[in-house]
């Protein structure tokens, strides 16, 4: 049986044409000098699209470069080995005060790319050599620049918290020493969505990161929570329970006009919207099972999103910025599984334990939830290699992440 | 199970499903929650559009190792809503601890055994003609954070409608779920489980 997890573009050969080349130029922000030489042959990269991972030697960075850079790449796809099994060789030299880095083919020598960074090294460039070697093998943008939102628990009390994709450089979000749950971003802003607990019932809030500017979107008793802005940023859906049971609401991302969307006893839980915006995906137990459904933002029929074999409670959905996937968690003895469904449904594949899912901008990483010793925590997922990191724990407790895209 | 079974099988489930949620809109019982309606607008306390414009999330946005603005206070602005959720605060609060109602795994049901605690809440409120209730909805940790934060308001919305049945009014009553967030006990056997899926009684006066 074939796989059906995400796979990378097919028919991106590797380095052909010269616009390729000009985007990898306007991507690099710390580039100096270059040599650019078309790749003497071309590789094979449709397998590694299946889901092996790309063989890479790396070599000549110094301690404060290399422990990130193979992390950024081992998480895109590539594995990190000996220069005789390698197929990439990504080497750095050091001249005065600044490196240079070659990214060659290991076994014929010729050179991919070849560049003069400023020294001194480190994490920030770290991420941005290993998105220009995803962009030049992969033809894709990497996520090594990229950050999530997530909220920890420390000394008792949950707050939000910003960080790099990593978990490194974190910064606090909230200082409110009441509760807080599930922190979303604002699609391409510095902001986010979260619920709060400090204004009487749990209420959605949004606040811009740069100037603190909180405002209350939601303003009613009972549960509102859940917040998913739509891809124009334009809409919030959430559950709201002002019914006299949770529901699925739509409405703009002020709260104002707000639209009642499902009508059912039961509750509904966890909203993810649709890359066009037109369609939301949530979680109900409407019929018994908790199960996805799928429904129009504008209103209209709930429409079951099968997952073939794949049961249990069927909960926290995630569509894919690219609009092809649905990540999700299958709980099932108490025990979390990360499953991924086409957007259209059918049959699920079950990739790791965990709960929680969020998709990166490259719609091919997840960033979840994972209990270790009774205690949340948060990882990474490459859904092609199924190779799992775990981004640096910074409090007791890490949950509900969010990844900005 | 061959092709076409599958086939006529996954259609009669999606076709149920489809029932089952189109179904399911009476709304029997259930008790909207007072004032609550669509008029809050108006009541802002600041432009939610201005984060809109010109703050995109360029690839050299940088987090400042920690050095963003503090969040601005949320507590004023008011609901102006008769169940303005702030009439439930400052008030002195008395847990009532015999009272907890225990649920089954994934359900909202009320058992037969939980019922006559439910009505000696009724019975206190009754007495206490000018004491309000916050009905707080948990759940035990083997349902994901989101879900089981719905699942837990569903409970105490439950015991909301049990108690408006009871003949009390509506307007006197909170609710607040707060999923898996706080267990009453530690452990992740059933013992444990079956102590979190609850729902506690704070009576406000």
């Amino acid at each position: 049986m074939h796989s059906i997890i995400p796979r990378l573009n097919q028919g991106q050969a590797l380095l052909t044409g010269k616009s390729r080349l000009q985007t990898v130029l306007c991507l690099s922000l710390f580039l100096m000098g270059l040599t650019l030489t078309q790749a003497a042959q071309e590789l094979d990269i449709d397998r590694y699209r299946q889901g092996e991972r790309v063989p890479i030697h790396i070599s000549g960075f110094d301690s404060a470069t290399i422990a990130p850079l193979v992390f950024d790449l081992e998480i895109q796809g590539f594995e990190s080995t000996t220069k005789e099994k390698a197929v990439f060789e990504l080497n750095a030299s050091s001249s005065g005060d600044q490196w240079r880095v070659r990214l060659a083919d290991a076994q014929g020598g010729a050179s991919i790319f070849y560049r003069g960074y400023p020294g001194p090294a480190g994490r920030s460039q770290a991420h941005v050599i290993a998105d220009e070697v995803v962009q030049a093998v992969f033809g894709t943008k990497g996520i090594a620049q990229s950050m999530i939102a997530f909220r920890g628990k420390s000394g008792g009390v949950w707050e939000i918290y910003v960080a790099d994709y990593d978990g490194h450089r974190l910064s606090q979000v909230t200082r409110d020493q009441s509760h807080v749950a599930a922190p979303t971003w604002i699609p391409g802003k510095l902001g986010l969505y979260y619920t709060s607990y400090k204004v009487g019932s749990p209420n959605i809030v949004s606040h811009d990161l740069r100037s603190g500017q909180r405002t209350r979107i939601t303003r009613n008793s009972g549960l509102n929570t859940s917040a998913a802005i739509s891809p124009d940023g334009g809409k919030v859906a959430m559950i709201l329970s002002k019914s006299g049971s949770p529901d699925l609401y739509v409405a703009r991302q002020d709260g104002s006009g707000e639209v009642r969307l499902t009508q059912s006893r039961e509750e509904e839980a966890c909203p993810t919207w649709s890359k066009d915006g037109k369609t939301i995906c949530f979680t109900s137990s409407a019929r018994g099972g908790v199960r996805l459904f799928t429904i129009p933002a504008s209103g209209g029929n709930p429409k079951r999103l099968t997952t073939g074999s794949v049961s249990g409670m069927i909960t926290e959905p995630d569509w894919s910025p690219d609009g092809q996937w649905i990540a999700f968690t299958s709980m099932s003895g108490g025990v979390g599984y990360i499953c991924v469904v086409s957007a259209s449904g059918g049959q699920a594949e079950v990739l790791t334990q965990g709960e929680d899912p969020c998709w990166a901008p490259n719609s091919r990483n997840l960033v979840f939830m994972r209990q270790k010793k009774g205690r949340k925590t948060l990882s990474l997922l490459d859904v092609p290699t199924k190779h799992v990191k775990d981004i640096l724990q910074t409090a007791a407790e890490q949950s509900q992440p969010s990844w900005a895209r | 199970m061959n092709w076409p079974t599958l086939i006529v099988r996954t259609a009669l489930v999606v076709t149920l499903a489809t029932l089952a949620v189109g179904c399911k809109k009476g709304n029997k019982n259930l008790t909207p929650i007072p004032g609550a309606g669509d008029a809050y607008a108006g009541s802002g306390t600041g432009a939610a559009g201005s984060m809109m414009q010109g703050d995109g999330l360029g690839s050299g946005d940088s987090l400042n190792g920690g050095n963003f603005p503090n969040g601005s206070d949320l507590s004023g602005g008011g609901y102006g809503l008769p169940n303005d959720p702030n009439r439930f605060a400052g008030k002195d609060e008395t847990k009532l601890d015999t009272e907890t109602v225990y649920f089954e795994f994934d359900r909202y049901t009320i058992n037969a055994s939980e019922l006559p605690k439910v009505r000696r809440v009724a019975g206190i409120l009754k007495s206490k003609s000018a004491a309000l209730l916050r009905v707080e909805g948990h759940c035990d940790e083997r349902g994901t954070e989101e879900y089981n934060r719905s699942l837990g308001e569903r409970r105490a919305l439950s015991i909301r409608d049990m108690l408006v049945e009871e003949g009390i009014s509506p307007d006197r009553i909170t609710t607040e779920s707060w999923g898996e967030d706080r267990p009453a006990v530690d452990g992740n056997d059933e013992s444990a489980h079956g102590k979190n899926r609850r729902g506690e009684f704070v009576l406000l006066q």
